[in-house]
């Protein structure tokens, strides 16, 4: 097993193997994972094959749309939330000890649409990570940072000085160095052509 | 930027971290009970960070506030390696300080 995944990891790294051996791994990688041993079943369940994964991909299912969907979700519910809230900031807190806790937002139709946009969020990135790779899926996520910044410019008309899109990319190089994979196997093809 | 502010975001951010950690270890928990009250408090965590975030978007852009949600992942790092025995890496770290550099830049801005 150790074996087959190993080799498996080599061929999509990129070392010279033949194609030959790498439709043999492919194969052999299959066979393991349709009918792993007892001692093996734990670990094949969260191996990325196409067996383990299979899902309608296309369309709106496609992982990338889905990507783009549920970072679209997570931006529009930031900006409705900033909406409800630019509205609510003047009116009288419901208690005044807690008016650093912005429950008078919830008077805002903007913060009772953003919630549905959050859930949706939540329900997309359930489905993107049940079809790509945690580290690819957080990689490709990370695109909400310059999404959010661009929304806050061209919907909200926020200013955004120099020095804070230089501290923005700043997060977005840390973030993509946090879900770069790390090892062969980490890079191993979820979608074989 | 106020410390009061500052105190606010990390409050936002770590009962988020909070919530989603009670929320892993609710998932691992053994017995119906034990599983309920955490996933009670985890939900309440994350309910107190809407709460505050929203407070916070009544006096602050967006543009602002929204770079300090990467300080989340620090949290996260810091209580998953704490919590839940999870391992930290050397990259792990050098993220880390890549994000608090940009972070520091945006709180400045």
């Amino acid at each position: 097993m150790n074996k087959v995944m190993l080799a498996a990891g080599r061929a999509a790294s990129g070392s010279p193997l033949a194609d030959a051996d790498q439709e043999n791994c492919a194969e052999r990688v299959n066979a393991v994972v349709s009918n792993p041993a007892p001692h093996e079943r734990s670990r094949v369940a969260d191996f990325p094959t196409e067996s383990n994964l299979a899902m309608d991909r296309t369309g709106l299912f496609h992982p990338y749309v889905l990507v783009l969907l549920c970072e679209s979700l997570v931006t529009a519910s930031e900006v409705l939330l900033k909406l409800g809230a630019r509205e609510t900031a003047n009116l009288p807190p419901f208690l005044p000890a807690l008016q650093w806790i912005g429950a008078s937002g919830l008077q805002s139709k903007w913060v009772w649409l953003a919630i549905p946009c959050m859930i949706a969020s939540f329900v997309a990135w359930l489905w993107v990570i049940r079809a790509l790779p945690l580290n690819v899926a957080s990689m490709l996520a990370s695109v909400v940072h310059i999404m959010v910044p661009l929304s806050c410019l061209l919907i909200l008309g926020e200013h955004i000085s120099a020095r804070r899109w230089c501290g923005i990319a700043l997060v977005l190089a840390g973030l993509v160095l946090v879900a770069a994979p790390r090892t062969a196997t980490e890079r191993l093809p979820v979608f074989p052509s | 930027m106020k410390i009061v502010t500052l105190l606010l975001i990390l409050l936002a951010h770590s009962s988020n971290v909070a919530g989603q950690i009670v929320m892993k270890t609710a998932l691992l928990a053994t017995g119906r009970a034990n599983r309920f009250i955490r996933f009670v408090i985890a939900i309440g965590g994350m309910t107190l960070s809407f709460f505050v975030m929203l407070g916070l978007l009544q006096h602050f852009d967006l543009s602002f506030l929204y770079p300090f949600q990467a300080s989340g992942l620090i949290l996260m790092a810091i209580g998953s390696r704490v919590f839940l025995g999870e391992k930290l890496g050397g990259r792990n770290l050098v993220a880390m300080a890549i994000i608090v550099a940009g972070v520091a830049l945006v709180s400045t801005s």
